[in-house]
């Protein structure tokens, strides 16, 4: 098996692991199943000639480790890079009159912010690794987002970091790698620092 | 909102504040402002001949009347749009980050929810019988159109400057608006409204809220100077409002609507505990309505109080709430005025009726067993109540009876509902004044320096007729705000139009749902 098809086997490993845990065997059964087609297309293709799109959610810069494993398995497989940064936002949070008044300028300096320190060298960084690659900020929540764009860009993978996955707000709340793992469209994978 | 007049029981919680030392100088400040301003809060709220029912009170209806006609009963047709449009199903995603319907909703509120849902709907029952419920829900109901035609006028005038804030409120659509329809006075009317606001946001939205926050803090601690408690109440304040001290408004912009929310759910918990009393307790609010129960005044009385509470207290047509929802970030004007009808629904018909109905089905107001009708102080002017308790005590006393921690819980409620009205009103003040003189940090600092000067002043001071000035000053605010809405009104029509048959057709999308 190729590296990559024993990544993806570890993928769907992930997953098997976690819908277990949920007890929920219907879906269990479900799932694999349409993994396996996933696993089979992508077997299919010949890596330098795929036209998959990976989403990578990518915090900053103390998240390279993924950034850079999702360059390397794109590079392997030929695959596009759709970078996102997404900065957590609540449509309900509570905002007092002058934050109110502010927000939209609050926006414009936190979007062009997270655009030139983060997003724009981590596009660059894939890019002058040989990959194709693009990027967007978003708002909103994490999950919610990443999930929303791998089905719209009709992605073949999701990659994202175990950070965060281990403190106490986590284990209450759950960890966006953990969020992924319920409710990713697509294989998940959860990258080790 | 928090302010309310109801002058038995702030007499009795300003007697609580105020050392001894600073009687004087109080006496002084209250019969300056008596020989000068009295003429005008007479007239503000003089009643209507032969009635204990201000004329003020019949603007505001009769307004809320006219708008629900002339809108086809939006508070009705528009209901489901609103909660639509506040869930976000209209939502464009790119817009995630900015303000929200929902977030403008929140903040509105949270500069009207308070003190006036709690005391001041003990008043309205306590004088007017349970009766007063239905005309004050009713009331609540006709507000509805009212804040939808100022907050969609709040929204089509606004300023959006270079930098990317925006102000808006009624001194813009009245000098835009007016001017787009080629009225004349609408900068006269502009700077009068704008006058108006900031004595209005420095005594009702400021000094009352510091007063009965300072009431309730020793009403629960004991009796000490009022002057620490405005003393704290400033420092906090103007670190919030000119220090940049986000995290303290943030925490209280959080809380107040929790407890809201848990104000309403212990509400609903004593319902539920008496769910034999319901059918009564509706039963004593209808036949209340119409035949007065006995109550003095009968079903007049019960509709002047309804109505004036009601009035009173959801802020429809003040203007206040149109600053409040300006910086919602649509490009429909009309969305955030299906957004702001809300707000009274809300306020009012929601979380006044619920302190209405358990004062009723607690059955803290005296009946006759003989009669089965309600106990008449003639004295009080009110119906005889257990302990004889009136405003914050009887809804307290109504509560306590069901949960006995629960008047510690209304104390803390009572000073963060008022906290949360400050900084509200400093930021509709501040509004106002910058519309005056000009924006500008060194402008805005001595704003915020004096409405800081002022809670102090508010918490230590037994200022009877100052406070009736300032709140003759809001009420001020309704006169010029429900003369532009009338002038203005076709105006917001011809986008709610616009708007609904775009709807129909599809032009505007629904991203959700």
């Amino acid at each position: 098996m190729c590296q990559e098809c024993l990544f993806r086997a570890q993928g769907v490993f992930f997953l098997f692991e976690t819908q277990i845990s949920g007890q929920n065997f219907g879906k269990i059964a479900a799932r694999t199943a349409w993994i396996g087609d996933a696993v089979v297309t992508t077997d299919g293709g010949h890596p330098d000639m795929s036209n998959e799109t990976y989403v990578v959610a990518y915090e900053d810069s103390e998240g390279q480790h993924v950034l850079d494993y999702a360059v390397e398995q794109a590079k392997k497989s030929g695959a596009s890079l759709y970078i996102i940064h997404v900065l957590e936002w609540s449509p309900y949070a509570f905002l007092t009159p002058q934050e109110l008044e502010e927000r939209h300028k609050r926006r414009s300096e936190e979007s062009g912010r997270a655009q030139s320190l983060i997003l724009d060298p981590a596009v660059k960084h894939a890019q002058d690794a040989g990959v194709s690659a693009e990027g967007k900020i978003r708002y909103g929540q994490v999950v919610e987002i990443v999930v929303e764009t791998a089905k719209k860009l009709n992605a073949s993978m999701i990659f994202v970091g175990r950070g965060g996955g281990n403190g106490l707000g986590a284990r209450i709340f759950g960890s966006v790698p953990l969020g992924l793992a319920q409710v990713a469209p697509v294989p998940t994978v959860i990258v080790p620092q | 909102m928090s302010y309310h007049r109801f002058p038995a029981a702030l007499a009795a919680l300003c007697a609580l504040s105020g050392p001894a030392a600073a009687q004087s100088i109080d006496e002084t400040i209250n019969r300056i402002f008596a020989d000068y301003t009295g003429w005008y809060v007479g007239l503000i709220f003089a009643d209507l001949p032969g009635t204990n029912f201000s004329w003020i009170a019949l603007w505001l209806v009769v307004a809320a009347l006219i708008f629900t006609f002339y809108f086809g009963f939006i508070q009705i047709k528009g209901f489901a749009h609103s909660i639509r449009l506040v869930k976000g199903d209209y939502s464009d995603p790119d817009d995630a980050g900015e303000v929200s319907h929902f977030q403008a909703l929140a903040t509105a509120l949270s500069g009207t929810v308070g003190l006036g849902n709690i005391a001041g709907v003990a008043v309205a029952v306590g004088i007017g019988g349970p009766g007063a419920t239905f005309w004050m829900v009713l009331a609540g109901l006709f507000g509805m159109a009212t804040k939808f035609t100022e907050c969609t006028l709040g929204v089509k005038y606004r300023n959006e400057y270079p930098d990317g804030t925006v102000s808006g409120g009624p001194m813009y659509y009245i000098t835009k608006g007016f001017k787009e329809r080629g009225l004349p006075g609408g900068p006269i009317l502009a700077v009068l409204f704008c006058i108006f606001t900031i004595l209005g946001a420095l005594g009702g939205g400021n000094m009352f809220q510091a007063n009965q926050a300072h009431a309730q803090i020793s009403n629960v601690l004991g009796d000490f100077p009022g002057w620490i408690t405005g003393l704290v109440i400033a420092v906090i304040t103007f670190m919030v409002i000119a220090g940049g001290l986000k995290s303290i408004a943030r925490v209280t912009e959080k809380v107040v609507p929790f407890m809201g929310i848990f104000y309403v759910l212990v509400s609903v918990v004593i319902l539920i505990m008496n769910a034999d009393m319901i059918a009564w307790a509706f039963g004593q609010i209808f036949a209340g309505a119409f035949t007065g129960l006995g109550v003095a005044g009968g079903f007049t009385g019960a509709l002047i109080q309804g109505f004036r509470r009601a009035a009173f207290s959801n802020e429809a047509g003040i203007g206040s709430a149109a600053i409040a929802h300006s910086a919602v970030r649509t490009k429909e004007p009309v969305t955030e005025g299906y957004v702001a009808l809300l707000e009274p629904f809300i306020d009012t018909v929601v979380i006044c009726t619920m302190t209405a109905l358990v004062i009723v089905i607690t059955g803290v107001l005296n009946v006759d067993p003989e009669t089965g009708l309600y106990v008449w102080n003639a004295d009080a002017g009110r119906i005889s109540t257990e302990g004889e308790v009136v405003g914050v005590a009887l809804t307290s006393a109504a509560y306590a009876k069901a949960f006995g921690w629960f008047p510690v819980l209304l104390a803390v409620a009572v000073v963060l509902f008022a906290f949360s009205t400050m900084i509200s009103w400093s930021y509709y003040g501040l509004k106002a004044w910058t519309y005056l003189f000009g924006e500008g940090a060194a402008k805005e600092i001595v704003f915020k320096v004096i409405f800081c000067l002022f809670i102090v002043i508010g918490a230590s001071a037994n200022l009877g007729p100052v406070i009736d000035f300032s709140d003759a000053m809001l009420f001020s605010m309704a006169i010029v705000n429900i003369i532009a809405l009338y002038l203005l009104m076709p105006i917001v029509r011809g986008e709610l139009g616009s708007y609904v048959e775009r709807l129909r057709s599809g032009q505007i999308t629904r991203y959700k749902g």
